[in-house]
């Protein structure tokens, strides 16, 4: 009482702000060895829910309906996720094992572009500019290959999870949800669901259309990559669809694997380079100019700087999926801290809705 | 520490009050014209709370998320210092929060032991989109209701006008 008597109403948002952070970061820190489930889970169920839904809408029992779902994902996840991931795994092996030949390559490269500066009174250290290229991809722990191939390790030894907390998810997540705001206090209680229903409204806006973009974009770049005729269309494609997913950084990164390849091959062809370029380029500006603002756009409304500096934040601490995650978690810290100011300072609702 | 209204809304017994819940609201103008089926589909998700005397259910001020029913026990509905309205067991009140995000007009208090159900606006946006035809029912009557409270606060304040 004396503490609501002494803080003003934006003091009592920041504090309760911080308090949910901190009990959020614990909950990471506690659900750590299962939380790559849990997310791919919780993604599903996004995904998945309205089926559920449409199946309880025709008269299906909700355990019936989340155990049809279920079955139908384990079956997804053992015969065609098994041969993706297999065939993935593979193709990243035989990338890594081209190092060698990329690194002659990229040498070749290297001198050329250095030649070409020379004559503008530019140098640069070739050695050096190739050693820090080549660690990215063969050496060392925390390369962009290893973060990948990692996360899709990560992502398979944990997939025998998966159906099973997606089923739970879809059978009881109303009654979990309900449980978990039931403890809340009486007197935060209405505010809490307001919380929660203007945070998952937005998550599952946001999950949904990132899925559709990212589809789209893999598609397009799939495309493209097939026509340039480049190995594996399939695979570039979708690496450049999970890795767009980095807002900003997502492009270049995505143009890692084909310019890869193209030093990989034997002997250097600078039209497929120019090649990559173009349908990566090609890929982002439709995404960028019809996707993203007809179905992205309301669900992540961030200033760029916060949103490039969250980014690189997140990625320093928590890698490739800490850059995925970035943007969504900012956009939920936003509302949270909104509706917290909102809330603690019914005046300024006033004026906002007058 | 069991009575206190933590533990029990925590871990109150789930469905066993939700035909009461049912039958109370099928008895209220919102669910007019409404099936006791459908009534309980939407009963079984109604957070349930429980307040001890003298404690707000809301205050003057606050957002809303959403409508109440009195269970057990009776509400004071207060503004300042001034009750406005006494409220028992199957009456209902903040419809406002039904329909649009906006601070609480009054201040709602237990005036005994009271349990309350929460019928809230993601609920009836939800409902709106999922079955339209039933979700546009309850607006409608949604809208009688206020539309008789306005009237009815009209009238009060026409004979406050007329004693002056």
């Amino acid at each position: 009482m004396l503490l609501n008597k002494i803080l003003n109403p934006f003091s009592k948002a920041i504090l309760s702000f911080t308090f949910l952070l901190i009990i959020s970061v614990l909950l990471i820190w506690l659900l750590n060895p299962v939380i790559v489930p849990i997310l791919v889970s919780l993604v599903l169920y996004v995904c998945l829910s309205p089926f559920h839904l449409w199946l309880k809408k025709l008269g299906w029992r909700s355990d019936l309906s989340a155990l049809c779902i279920l079955l139908t994902l384990i079956f997804l996840i053992t015969v065609p996720g098994s041969l993706i991931l297999s065939a993935l795994s593979e193709q990243m092996t035989l990338w890594q094992s081209k190092a060698s030949t990329a690194g002659q390559s990229l040498n070749i490269l290297l001198s050329d572009i250095s030649s070409l500066l020379a004559q503008w009174q530019f140098h640069i250290e070739v050695d050096q500019l190739k050693s820090n290229i080549m660690s990215v991809f063969s050496s060392g722990d925390e390369t962009l290959l290893h973060s990948i191939s990692d996360m899709l390790v990560g992502i398979s030894t944990s997939l025998l999870l998966v159906p099973f907390i997606t089923f739970f998810l879809l059978r009881d997540f109303d009654s979990l949800r309900n449980r978990l705001l039931n403890a809340l206090p009486n007197r935060y209680f209405e505010l809490g669901w307001l919380i929660y229903f203007k945070v998952a409204d937005q998550t599952e806006g946001y999950v949904r259309a990132v899925l559709i973009q990212q589809s789209i974009l893999a598609t397009v770049a799939a495309i493209g990559f097939w026509v340039a005729d480049f190995e594996s269309p399939i695979i570039l494609g979708a690496i450049a669809g999970v890795l767009g997913l980095i807002p900003y950084l997502g492009p270049a990164l995505g143009l890692i694997p084909p310019f890869y390849l193209v030093l990989a091959s034997t002997p250097l062809n600078y039209d497929s380079m120019y090649a990559a370029v173009a349908v990566i380029g090609v890929a982002y500006v439709i995404d960028n100019l019809f996707v993203i603002p007809l179905i992205v756009a309301k669900f992540a409304n961030l200033h760029p700087l916060i949103a490039l500096l969250s980014i690189i934040i997140f990625g320093n601490f928590f890698g490739i999926l800490g850059m995925m995650a970035a943007i969504p978690l900012m956009a939920i810290s936003n509302i949270m801290l909104s509706q917290l100011i909102l809330s603690f300072n019914p005046q300024k609702f006033k004026a906002i809705i007058v | 520490m069991s009575n206190s209204p933590f533990w029990h809304n925590l871990f109150r017994p789930e469905h066993k009050e939700r035909q009461t819940i049912c039958e109370l609201w099928l008895e209220t103008p919102i669910f007019e014209g409404i099936s006791h089926k459908q009534c309980l589909k939407l009963a079984n998700d109604m957070p349930i709370r429980r307040y001890e005397i003298d404690e707000a259910v809301f205050t003057q001020g606050e957002i809303g998320i959403g409508t109440c029913l009195i269970l057990k026990g009776s509400i004071n509905i207060c503004s300042g210092d001034k009750v406005l309205a006494s409220l028992h067991e199957g009456d209902f009140f903040g419809e406002v929060a039904l329909v649009i995000e906006s601070p609480r007009t009054a201040t709602a208090i237990a005036s005994s032991e009271s349990e309350i159900v929460f019928f809230l606006r993601p609920q009836l946006e939800q409902l709106l989109s999922q079955s339209p035809r039933l979700g546009s029912h309850l607006m409608q009557n949604l809208a009688r209701v206020m539309a008789n409270r306005l009237g009815s606060t009209n009238a009060l304040l026409e004979a406050h006008h007329v004693t002056e």
